[in-house]
């Protein structure tokens, strides 16, 4: 509020109206070579921070690589995705997963991990390292089926790990035929 | 008797021989025949298998792309890409048509993860290809609009309203989800009123009608169309609109199913999209009280101010405002009681500074000069020691932990829907969080210390890196012990003498065999039991001869001779059953040897591989190479972000200090007008005492509402 100031003002103006003139010139090109350095300033920062993100996304993807490498060597690797239909006759709460009658992994899922499901998405669930020969994977599944009652249901698969990885995958589809969820689990 | 029986036996051998012999011979030759047609059968198999489990990796690593997408993880999904083109170079152009066709195209899909994920450059690139590719009227939209939203967010205002206008109307809504076609709506109006600013309002009203009903961008736009039009002095159009923005109570939400757009469009949070209308509901009604106090309609504003929150940001300008549409219906006690509180809050904003200037005002038009006077002194002690505390602020944003404890800060808040510093603030003495609140709502300040949360949290993941590079490095060390030990154990058992100890007993046991079908001898092929059998015979004879013996030696009458010729009898009949079945026992045995010899070859092959293992030592110098590399990329990584942290927190201080000049500048202004109102009440008092008749309202006192505006 400016209601004080109109004497000042005119004061101001008898005696400083050339001098500001030239200073306000002044500072209004100091203004723009600041903004302009400025603007390249900040390009150069996003540059960096974008070829930092690229560096980061590499030194991540080389990680993950080393990190089967070291620790899941196909020799031993057996890895197991699930993969989920549209989901109108189950709404998926939990995984449990037992591979020779030994739980090996136990997963909630949120809703934005359901979604990324319906989408088309295929979570990889769990990755181990078993010994060759015959063994026996057991996947519980909990959540809500048809007229969202409480639903579990099991499905296991006995499979040979050989010297090459395994892969296999565990998948919940709608049968509109039996108007039920239909839970399977294959060797890829 | 027994020789007629043995020439049988010969003859039936023979005829067994030769038959086996030709059926040996069919056998070879349908083998062999099968054998060539089986190959290249084979071989197409095996590239067959080959290419599928090929395929199938290829579709689970990009379906693992989509998990990650889907959740809005876009480094991690930009991840499990770079992965997947490792793997499969070129893997991109053949993603499965289930899950391209009715999905996203791979490499549209690639680069709105870069744009999502701030890797503008390398998005552009991408969607400047795609375009070029001449590809689907589906993709070519979204590319459009993608390589629109990068320029527009790189403030690249013209080429992102070239690149939006490619895009046709009926493209849109064919091929565009309502959330992502509103905010090409948006971002299109935002543009329409940079470029062509002689647009007239007819124009830009279209946008608000074509974006969709729940849209919070109708907000948006209604909200800056109404500034266009009080710009261009369309006073009462900007009043109906603002009046209808400012009585929006809908706070729906519609929940609806996801596009593949959305993760990079939609921020989809309920609770954020309520907090964003109230504050533009907020900002409409503080820009519509203030229009109708400069059209003289303080009973108007008084009612608009009313609705504004007091806990939202535009709490404060509200209160001004709403003292001053009390002040203009000369409800004076009203508007000192507002500008009291205001006055009483602990935060410098130009708002509770004014308020003293403006409380004087109303003291002074109420005919009460004295107290006038003790509130301009009020304000300039107050103004004087906000002075002191900016000047201890301008010290305080210089050091790098102020500048850091905001991301914390920033984090926490986010939270709450919008970036605010609340005066709880442990790192904050002082009551300038209303300036550094005002710094932190500015856009460039948000767009700094994003990039600022983003490198931290880089370099946090960096080092967790580094600790896991280090952890690795001991794994080898004790990979290398534990296999050392291993081998160490395999040469103490002498596990690898023992496969040639067995070769040699196959061997002869193989020699065996040979001599049996040298001899045509079936008793060696013999079962276990027949053998013993056999072996008790021997033992008869010799038992019917050491009794023979010794009857003569008694001279008793010898045994009888069917004895012998019982045990005779026995052991021919023996005898032509191991005859009878010679063929299929050597079969047997020669069948029992190949799988030996599989077995010890097999063996052998791991042997060997074990052995070559324990020969190769450079393994582990060659991962331990493969973490050193790592290891040392992650320091280097490290060292750019520490750099680019202290050039972003130098950058942010900076601004902070701007802003601070500025508020500064604010402040010595007050103090001046504060000054000159002294001057004058003192030069009024002075006036009155001489002349005794002198009115005490002077003219000089103008409408302050319109200075705010």
């Amino acid at each position: 509020m400016n209601f004080y100031s109109e004497k000042t003002a005119k004061i101001n103006s008898i005696h400083w109206s050339i001098p500001l003139i030239f200073a306000v010139l002044l500072g209004t090109s100091l203004q723009v070579s600041a903004e302009q350095s400025e603007q390249s300033d900040n390009n150069t920062v996003t540059e960096q921070l974008q070829q930092l993100k690229r560096e980061v996304i590499a030194l991540n993807r080389d990680l993950f690589v080393l990190e089967e490498d070291l620790l899941f060597p196909s020799s031993t690797q057996v890895v197991v995705y699930l993969a989920m239909d549209v989901g109108t006759y189950f709404n998926l709460d939990a995984v449990e997963l037992q591979i020779d009658d030994r739980v090996v992994s136990h997963h909630l899922y949120t809703e934005k991990q359901i979604q990324a499901l319906f989408k088309g998405g295929v979570q990889k669930l769990h990755i181990d390292n078993l010994a060759q020969g015959e063994h026996q994977l057991s996947a519980f599944f909990i959540g809500k089926g048809p007229q969202d009652r409480e639903y579990k249901r099991a499905v296991s698969i006995t499979f040979t790990k050989t010297g090459e990885a395994k892969s296999l995958e565990l998948s919940i589809i709608d049968s509109s035929v039996k108007q039920q969820p239909v839970f399977e689990a294959v060797e890829l | 008797m027994i020789l007629a029986l043995n020439n049988s036996l010969s003859l039936r051998r023979l005829s067994f021989n030769m038959l086996s012999w030709s059926s040996t011979l069919r056998c070879a030759l349908s083998c062999c025949l099968v054998l060539l047609i089986s190959l290249p059968i084979n071989a197409q198999v095996n590239s067959q298998d080959a290419g599928s489990t090929h395929t199938v990796q290829l579709e689970k690593a990009y379906q693992q792309v989509l998990y990650e997408y889907y959740q809005g993880n876009f480094s991690l999904g930009l991840t499990q890409l770079a992965i997947l083109e490792q793997k499969f170079p070129n893997g991109l152009a053949h993603i499965p048509e289930f899950l391209r066709g009715h999905q996203v195209e791979p490499e549209l899909l690639k680069g709105g993860m870069s744009l999502a994920y701030g890797l503008d450059s390398q998005a552009a690139d991408i969607f400047l290809r795609l375009l070029k590719d001449n590809t689907s009227a589906d993709v070519t939209a979204h590319a459009w609009l993608l390589l629109g939203k990068t320029y527009y967010q790189n403030h690249k205002f013209s080429d992102a309203a070239q690149a939006f206008q490619n895009i046709s109307q009926g493209h849109a809504e064919q091929f565009f989800e309502p959330s992502t076609r509103d905010s090409w709506l948006y971002m299109q109006s935002q543009l329409y009123g940079f470029l062509l600013t002689d647009a007239s309002g007819d124009e830009q009203i279209q946008w608000l009608e074509q974006l969709s009903k729940h849209s919070i961008y109708r907000d948006y736009v209604g909200y800056n169309q109404a500034l266009a039009l009080l710009q261009k002095g369309q006073g009462q159009s900007a009043i109906a609109r603002l009046t209808t923005l400012g009585n929006n109570n809908s706070n729906s939400f519609v929940s609806r199913w996801m596009s593949w757009a959305d993760p990079i469009f939609s921020e989809n949070e309920q609770q954020q999209v309520e907090a964003e209308r109230d504050a533009i509901r907020d900002r409409a009604n503080l820009t519509l009280g203030y229009t109708l106090l400069q059209n003289e309609e303080p009973h108007q504003a008084f009612r608009v101010f009313e609705k504004i929150r007091t806990e939202g940001l535009d709490g404060d300008a509200a209160l001004l405002g709403y003292g001053w549409a009390a002040a203009k219906k000369d409800e004076l006690q009203t508007a000192l009681a507002i500008w009291q509180r205001l006055m009483h809050m602990p935060q410098n904003s130009e708002f509770t500074l004014e308020a003293y200037l403006a409380s004087a005002y109303a003291y002074e038009k109420a005919f009460a000069p004295r107290q006038s006077l003790h509130v301009l002194q009020l304000g300039l002690t107050r103004y004087e020691k906000t002075l002191v505390e900016l000047g201890q602020a301008e010290q305080q944003v210089k050091q790098r932990a102020f500048i850091l404890g905001l991301l914390a800060d920033n984090q926490s808040k986010e939270l709450d829907g919008y970036v605010s510093l609340d005066s709880g603030d442990k790192s904050q003495p002082l009551n300038s969080t209303q300036v550094f609140n005002s710094v932190v709502v500015s856009s460039e300040f948000r767009a700094g210390l994003s990039a600022l949360e983003q490198s931290h949290v880089l370099e946090q993941q960096l080092q967790n890196w580094q600790q896991r590079m280090d952890h690795y490095h001991l794994m080898l060390d004790e990979r290398q012990i534990e296999r050392t030990k291993r081998a160490k154990q395999i040469l103490q058992n002498r596990t690898l003498e023992q496969l040639p100890q067995l070769q040699t007993q196959r061997d002869t046991l193989a020699q065996v065999i040979d001599t049996a079908k040298q001899q045509q001898d079936g008793q060696i092929f013999m079962s276990q039991q027949s053998q013993q059998w056999l072996n008790r015979i021997k033992r008869s004879e010799k038992r019917l001869g050491t009794i023979a013996q010794l009857k003569t030696q008694l001279g008793q009458p010898p045994l009888a001779d069917s004895y012998h010729q019982r045990v005779k009898r026995v052991a021919g009949r023996l005898m032509w059953q191991a005859s009878e079945a010679y063929a299929d026992n050597q079969w047997q045995a020669n069948k029992a040897l190949k799988q030996l010899d599989n077995e010890i070859g097999k063996t052998l092959q791991g042997q060997q591989q074990l052995l070559n293992q324990l020969a190769a030592k450079p393994d582990f110098a060659k991962q331990r190479l493969r973490v050193s590399n790592l290891a040392q990329r992650i320091d280097n990584q490290i060292a750019n972000t520490n750099a680019l942290q202290n050039r972003l927190i130098s950058q942010l201080s900076a601004t902070f200090n701007q802003f601070i000049q500025v508020h500064k500048r604010k402040v010595t202004h007050y103090i001046l007008q504060a000054q000159l109102a002294i001057v004058r009440l003192n030069d009024q008092a002075l006036q009155k005492d001489i002349d005794g008749s002198t009115p005490l309202d002077d003219t000089s006192t103008t409408a302050p509402a319109g200075d705010k505006l």
